[in-house]
């Protein structure tokens, strides 16, 4: 009785092993499919960029020597665009001063004095015979010229009308 | 009997060396060799570098081949003429004079603070210092529309100049000009990695605005008696 369940024992035992063995090797193929997968596609990987980083290199240095051989043209260029910037500039930050100087002439009205400073306000002295053209012309002068105001009205025996104009942008 | 038992575990060798040539390949990976990970990274950014550094020198090239040289010679002729790289005091001198012959006005005087006036190096700034070059001039002047007809002439002379102040009364004016000038910027050493500026537009407006202006030769003396041209700082 004894030695037939020290056999059945042993059987048991063996199934046991061979069920362990079983999950064992599946796994262990599983991993090593899946990481010879990874470790192919790493290798095409690095392949892929050595190739190009190859390919790159070659190509800038191309375009470096032939970049190198038109370097006249590239200094043509930069003084070019420095030269065009800085003339740019300059028209930019200057203001047509003849047309304000032409906006000032107008019938019946001589330009006695007149500072242009600049700044957006300017002084304009006028002599007029007929008192009538300075309300004329300092509502033409300072036309979009908010700031404007009449600083004085002068009438004298031997010079007649005469005003003092200040033309300026922004407020009073 | 050991025989046996030793064959019933042969199976584990399977496991464990496929444990191994992972665990050594891993190593490998993550070690320091030519095939390490971060190397290969590494080699990416790089190449994703140069593959920037191509395209960026490729849009050059064809810039740099389109270039019409002998209209950007004209064009950087007519520039430099507009905007000199130095302090030209006798020439602006001299448009101040010629644009007062051409209308028949008296330029009485002209004078202008000191400062260097020296020629200005094409290939790095120079040390003069970034001073404007203002000139003042008091013409014979009788009314304000002969007046605007001056000013009208010295803002389209070349070199540019910008009228600064205008007093205008008694007989005269006494105008404040500051003549142009701009000297030329170092072209950085690294150039060719670099992108050309954008230009054409800018240069193309500029064309088209200073070929309504009248120019001037630049050898003409400021004085028009004396051959030698004298600084008249």
């Amino acid at each position: 009785m004894s030695t037939i369940n020290f056999l059945i024992h042993r059987r048991e035992e063996r199934e046991k092993i061979a069920a362990i063995r079983r999950t064992v090797v599946a796994v262990t193929t599983a991993v090593l499919v899946a990481y010879v997968v990874f470790a192919c596609g790493l290798l095409g990987w690095w392949w892929y960029w050595v190739g190009k980083d190859q390919k790159t290199s070659a190509e800038v240095s191309q375009l470096l020597s032939q970049t190198g051989k038109l370097s006249e043209n590239e200094v043509m260029i930069r003084k070019l665009a420095q030269r065009s910037t800085a003339v740019k500039g300059f028209l930019t930050n200057r203001g047509r001063v003849s047309e304000r100087a032409k906006y000032l002439i107008q019938p019946g009205v001589q330009i006695v004095r007149w500072n242009y400073t600049g700044t957006e306000k300017e002084e304009v002295e006028i002599s007029v015979e007929n008192p009538a053209d300075i309300d004329l012309f300092v509502r033409k002068a300072s036309e979009g010229r908010k700031g404007s105001y009449m600083d004085k009205i002068i009438w004298d025996k031997e010079k007649g009308w005469s005003a003092v104009i200040v033309l300026a942008d922004g407020a009073k | 009997m050991n025989d046996i038992a030793w064959r019933k575990w042969t199976w584990v060798i399977y496991p464990l060396f496929a444990g191994l040539v992972i665990l050594s390949s891993v190593k490998y990976l993550t070690g320091s060799g030519q095939g390490n990970l971060s190397q290969l990274f590494e080699r990416q950014k790089k190449v994703e570098s140069q593959s920037d550094k191509a395209t960026r020198l490729r849009a050059k090239l064809a810039q740099l081949k389109e270039l019409d040289t002998n209209l950007a010679i004209e064009d950087l002729s007519l520039m430099v003429k507009a905007v000199p790289p130095a302090k030209r005091a006798w020439l602006t001198g001299s448009e101040l004079s010629t644009a007062g012959l051409e209308l028949g006005i008296d330029l009485e005087e002209y004078k202008g603070e000191g400062g260097e006036v020296k020629e200005a190096s094409e290939s790095a700034k120079n040390n003069i210092a970034d001073k404007d070059m203002v000139l003042q001039a008091a013409f014979t002047v009788n009314d304000i529309s002969q007046l605007a007809q001056l000013l009208e002439k010295l803002e389209t002379k070349m070199p540019l100049m910008k009228i600064r102040t205008v007093d205008f009364g008694r007989g005269g004016a006494e105008i404040k000009v500051e003549g142009a000038w701009a000297p030329w910027s170092k072209i950085p050493a690294e150039s060719e990695l670099l992108t050309l500026p954008e230009y054409k537009s800018t240069v193309s407006e500029m064309r088209s605005i200073l070929r309504l202006f009248s120019s001037l030769p630049e050898t003409v003396p400021y004085s028009g008696e004396s051959q030698d041209i004298t600084n008249p700082f």
